[in-house]
């Protein structure tokens, strides 16, 4: 495996895992109404602010290990894909099964000028969270070229 | 050319799904009535409307909608406002669904539904549901790209070219005519099935304990005879409609696989089964992901085993956990052989399967018990803090279950395993619930494979292995957990076919 993701994702994961504080908020705010309107038992709102707390400090401190780990590789013939921190996987997709590669952004990941990279066989679908955009490009040129031409020949 | 209509039976069809609507409808109109207190001449009115809608937009379906059984492929019209035209190519189609209820056959007609592999929605590509039989040959015809075969007494033209075309076959590819291989059901089997599938053996003797022992324990706590009677009033009630449950799934397992065959022609299965309504389901070969040999342990202990196919389409739904049947029972140690005649690349036998080294089978029993140890936690945590009497039963109840997680765990660690048959066929087994299956993939429809490892399964070399195969129209991830890593690894090498 050779090729790591841009160091900017790690900027794009620790986002994300501060955005949880936001969501468990708003899960908050719904049990909180719930109190108010239907008298719901406020110590319910003790599981968000947990939580609030426990998923952003433990998906900061996984950054650097799943920044580590991240790799990917191209052959003539198969993707590999290599991620996760606590529970690691390797992932083949061979090019002839490559139905389909998109594409896309968020806000955030624009913000950083990356694109994720989807590649979709007829049935399951692979992420690379984030590469830049010509690198992108280039990727889903090439995983296609790949895939046709492994399929005139088959 | 202009399409044809269905038949005019669609419309029962049709106006089944439409009137249901209606009907709530009406329910909520004549809700808001009698809460309003909204008696007049008005309400009528509304309900009245309400049926005359319905009754048009069925008429209007029914009489937009038309099809065209073209030389190449299927052309469905349909719509008013938003007009659709759909073209389906024969070579697109993975399977081909026929479905007659009793009160079709005397019009010979049929519900017609075709499949593709195309995976945008969950609902049939073509659904025409209600067309003469004659529709379903000539397609069915069209697309293995022979002469319909199915009265060949009356055409004795049309069955000198099927002869031909076969005898024609028979030189080309003499190992497909061989014989068209079929099956049919018999009446034993069909029972042993249909028992079987319901696992009363297992339940009856379950119960049986249970009869024994609870009136014992409930006559301690109970304060008088009276409850005593009524809690066995109650406890022989609740048998009672689980036998009744028993019954019905059993006979509705006999009706549905009633006079069940499967055939075998040049390139195409069928399957065909039912009583009330005969389900025909055919599909090419070629089109079959894998096959799927599944055994309930009480179908181990009786050395029975079911055979399915997984394939890109839903017309399994409703069958065995959803998958096509294609021998609902046989002896499994005469599984492959039997299943060979229709599947060519079968094993003549089963091969030596990698097992999960024994080293790591405790993990799954650790996994099963610590999964059920969290769950009773949680029940103990309610139980402790709002009914303190019953914690003493909680508590043996808590117990049995951990056994019974033990028992779980025990008994998927034997049934993972893993074998390479061949440069092309991979083998796996797994087992949930007391449940197990044995996966007989092709390298050809393998989508992707992964390898997984926690970093504590680093060191002792463990690895969870992910094969992934098109199912329906979702995705059948197969997995075998905690197999040694260079069994994992030699799996994902002989996909990639790299070193």
């Amino acid at each position: 495996m050779q090729e790591k993701l841009p160091a900017a994702i790690r900027k794009v994961w620790t986002i994300s895992a501060l955005l949880t504080i936001f969501w468990w908020l708003v899960a908050a705010a719904g049990l909180f109404a719930g109190h108010i309107l239907w008298n719901w038992p406020l110590w319910l709102l003790a599981f968000p602010a947990a939580l609030a707390v426990l998923q952003p400090i433990i998906m900061l401190s996984l950054v650097p290990y799943r920044y580590q780990f991240w790799r990917y590789r191209i052959t003539d013939t198969a993707v590999y894909m290599q991620k996760g921190a606590i529970i690691q996987s390797e992932e083949a997709v061979p090019i002839t099964r490559v139905q389909n590669v998109t594409l896309s952004s968020g806000p955030i990941l624009r913000h950083f000028q990356l694109q994720e990279v989807n590649i979709e066989t007829a049935s399951t679908s692979h992420k690379i969270d984030g590469l830049t955009k010509p690198v992108a490009e280039k990727l889903r040129d090439q995983i296609l070229l790949l895939a046709k031409e492994a399929r005139d020949e088959g | 050319m202009k399409g044809k209509h269905l038949a005019p039976l669609a419309l029962v069809g049709m106006g089944v799904k439409e009137l249901r609507s209606a009907f709530w409808a009406v329910v909520a109109v004549l809700a808001l009535a009698s809460k309003l207190d909204w008696w007049t001449i008005w309400l009528g009115l509304i309900v009245v409307a309400i049926i005359v809608i319905t009754v048009i937009a069925v008429a209007v379906r029914y009489w937009r909608f038309t099809y065209l059984v073209g030389d190449d492929g299927l052309t469905i019209n349909s719509g008013l406002f938003e007009q659709k035209t759909q073209h389906i190519p024969y070579s697109r189609i993975q399977t081909v669904q026929r479905q007659q209820w009793f009160f079709m056959r005397p019009f010979r007609l049929e519900s017609l539904t075709i499949e593709t592999a195309s995976h945008k929605d969950e609902e049939a590509e073509a659904s025409l549901l209600a067309v003469p039989v004659a529709v379903g040959d000539q397609i069915e015809a069209l697309r293995t790209g022979k002469q319909p075969t199915t009265a060949p007494a009356k055409d004795p033209e049309a069955a000198h070219t099927a002869e031909l075309a076969e005898a024609l076959q028979a030189i080309t590819h003499p190992e497909d005519v061989a014989a068209d291989p079929t099956y049919q059901i018999n009446a034993h089997d069909l029972n042993l099935y249909a028992l079987s599938s319901v696992g009363f053996v297992p339940i009856i003797v379950f119960l049986l304990a249970l009869w024994q022992r609870l009136p014992d324990d409930a006559m301690t706590d109970a304060a008088n005879a009276l409850a005593h009677l009524a809690f066995l009033v109650v406890v022989a009630l609740v048998i009672g409609a689980l036998l009744l449950g028993l019954m019905v799934t059993y006979l509705s397992i006999l009706q549905k696989f009633y006079h069940f065959t499967l055939t075998r022609s040049a390139q195409q299965l069928t399957t065909a089964r039912g009583y009330f309504k005969r389900n025909t389901v055919s599909v090419r070969s070629a089109h079959v992901q894998a096959v799927r040999i599944k055994q309930s342990i009480l179908r181990q202990w009786l050395h029975l085993a079911t055979v399915q196919v997984l394939i890109a389409s839903n017309a399994g739904q409703d069958e065995d956990d959803d998958e096509l049947v294609l021998m609902p029972v046989l002896r499994d140690d005469a599984a492959l052989t039997t299943m060979q005649p229709y599947i060519d690349w079968l094993p003549e036998e089963v091969p030596d399967v990698r097992r999960v080294p024994a080293g790591n089978r405790w993990l799954f029993i650790r996994n099963a018990v610590l999964i059920w140890a969290g769950i009773l936690l949680a029940g103990g945590l309610a139980v402790g803090i709002f009914a303190r009497t019953w914690l003493a039963p909680y508590l043996v109840l808590a117990a049995v279950i951990l056994l019974f997680g033990f028992f779980q765990g025990r008994y998927v660690s034997r049934s993972a395993g893993v074998a390479i048959v061949s440069p092309d066929l991979l083998m796996l087994e797994t087992g949930h619930y007391f449940t197990r299956e044995r996966f007989l993939v092709r390298r050809a429809n393998v989508q992707a494979v992964e390898l997984a490892q926690s970093i504590w399964m680093k060191k002792p070399g463990r690895a969870h292995l992910t094969v992934n195969v098109r199912k329906g129209n979702s995705n059948e991830a197969i997995e075998v957990r905690y197999l040694d890593l260079k069994t994992a690894s030699a799996v994902r090498d002989w996909f990639t076919r790299e070193k």
